[in-house]
């Protein structure tokens, strides 16, 4: 592994350390990197507040409340 | 719809000449080995038409869930989606209108906003537009729209008329020096009559990117900030914050087939009097790919990640496929999930584990068969343990004139 490698890493858990969940709610994001668009979320969501558009799943904020159960089935952790 | 398939191939029929791919695939899921448990059928198909700058795509999804004996409790729509789509593509031009037609196969409830009682949904339809322009000076011009139409009933069946749009576009420049700039925006309306629920919510981001071109070899990093101004409210009422996010991606090759990369991502929200962090995400991925003994690559990797918002979650996973003999490759993989638990009587987190293996094989005509057989925990008042089956067939032929 080279030094650069080595910064990197130890820069990830440094920040990692550095950061702690936050007490108030701050919404949900969707990574698109990570995200396949299988469409899972809108399967499981009761608000119809997740669909996927062009690949990548959506949240509408003004209908989400926060049940989580499309973190729960993201079978790549995309959603959080 | 059965109108459009016939008219599709009908077309086909008639114009021979022109490129043809198609694909099916259908796969079946239970929570136990043995006859009785939660089980999920999904099969798909679907055919491409190509002839020039025109592309015509038809595709149909079915999923169907059995969860009377499922071994835990969940929810799970069962549907049919068809959607249809052209895409004309030419001197940078890119048109693609499509059309979405969606069944919920059992008339599922959706939970009304504003505390408004359950909805039973039965059908929707999507038609949408996107357009793409890219330019000789290394701009690229896009822009979107979508309508949904939902069929939505109160408990009196009578329909809320639930309606939304969404609209937008945007701007990238990819400039000489290795810095890509963007502007993108877009608008999105939720208006159901029925029960005088009308929300608007928009945002415009400005985002820059950079992906440095004096790194040591073998090593790529690309880091990106984005700005996004929100207009709207959440399902509370409550404004939607200013939100700054910052990411950085890099990978390593760290020896010949062997590759290591990183993301880290953090959110920042400002509201109108406060700043706090918000959603954090780091992962990191090593990938080992080697030939293996059969017809096909072979690839470990080895992926964790863990974020932090209001919940946290902890994500593992181990994907394994090793060609063994021919088309038939050996399948190992293993998840270990730890977040929110939306399932009764569990408490606020649970942790579910997912491990096992099985067998693909892959001939050449496009046909592929394999088959999963898991274990299974999750951690609820007490543990839950149990076998799984899951497997399909799918068909991948290449394209043909």
């Amino acid at each position: 592994m080279t030094r650069f490698t080595e910064a990197l890493v130890l820069a990830a858990m440094l920040l990692l350390a550095a950061c702690s969940a936050p007490t108030e709610n701050t919404g949900l994001v969707v990574d698109n990197d990570l995200c396949i668009g299988c469409g899972e979320c809108e399967k499981v969501c009761p608000y119809n507040a997740i669909e996927v558009v062009d690949g990548d799943a959506v949240i509408n904020p003004s209908l989400c409340r926060l049940c989580y159960r499309c973190v729960e089935i993201c079978p790549k952790g995309a959603v959080y | 719809m059965k109108t459009v398939i016939v008219l599709l191939w009908g077309s086909l029929a008639c114009c021979m000449a022109l490129g043809v791919e198609e694909y099916a695939r259908v796969s079946v899921a239970g929570d136990s080995v043995n006859y009785g448990g939660g089980s999920y059928l999904d099969a798909s198909a679907g055919v491409r038409l190509f002839e020039g700058p025109w592309r015509f795509a038809l595709d149909q999804t079915y999923r169907k869930a059995s969860e009377d004996n499922a071994a835990l409790p969940r929810f799970s729509r069962n549907r049919s989606e068809t959607t249809l789509s052209v895409l004309y593509s030419a001197a940078g031009l890119t048109v693609r209108p499509d059309f979405r037609f969606t069944t919920d196969l059992d008339s599922s409830g959706v939970v009304l906003p504003r505390s408004e009682g359950i909805g039973e949904r039965t059908s929707s339809v999507r038609p949408g537009l996107n357009l793409g322009w890219e330019s000789p000076g290394n701009v690229k011009l896009s822009a979107f729209g979508r309508y949904w139409d939902r069929s939505v009933s109160d408990q009196d069946d009578q329909d809320l008329a639930w309606a939304e749009t969404r609209a937008g576009g945007g701007a990238v420049w990819y400039t000489p020096i290795g810095v890509d700039l963007g502007i993108s925006g877009m608008s999105h309306n939720t208006s159901i009559d029925g029960t005088g629920f009308d929300e608007t919510y928009s945002r415009v981001n400005f985002a820059a990117s950079l992906a440095p071109r004096t790194l040591p070899t073998r090593t790529q990093v690309m880091a990106d900030l984005a700005w996004s101004v929100q207009n709207g409210d959440d399902h509370n009422g409550v404004p939607l914050p200013e939100r700054a996010t910052a990411r950085v991606r890099a990978v390593q090759t760290l020896a010949r087939n062997l590759t290591f990369n990183f993301t880290v991502c953090q959110t920042i929200d400002f509201d109108e009097d406060v700043t706090r962090l918000a959603a954090y995400q780091a992962g990191a991925r090593l990938r080992y790919a080697f030939n293996g003994w059969g017809e096909h690559p072979s690839s470990v990797s080895l992926y964790g990640q863990g974020t932090e918002s209001f919940i946290s979650t902890r994500f593992g996973e181990l994907e394994t496929r090793v060609g063994v003999y021919r088309g038939l490759s050996v399948l190992v993989n293993g998840r270990i999930w730890e977040g929110p638990s939306s399932i009764t009587g569990t408490g606020g987190t649970r942790r579910r584990e997912t491990y096992g293996g099985g067998l693909e094989y892959r001939m050449k005509n496009g046909l592929s068969a394999w088959f999963l057989i898991r274990r299974q925990a999750s951690e609820l008042e007490y543990t839950e343990v149990w076998n799984s089956f899951q497997g399909g067939l799918a068909f991948y032929p290449a394209a043909h004139i």
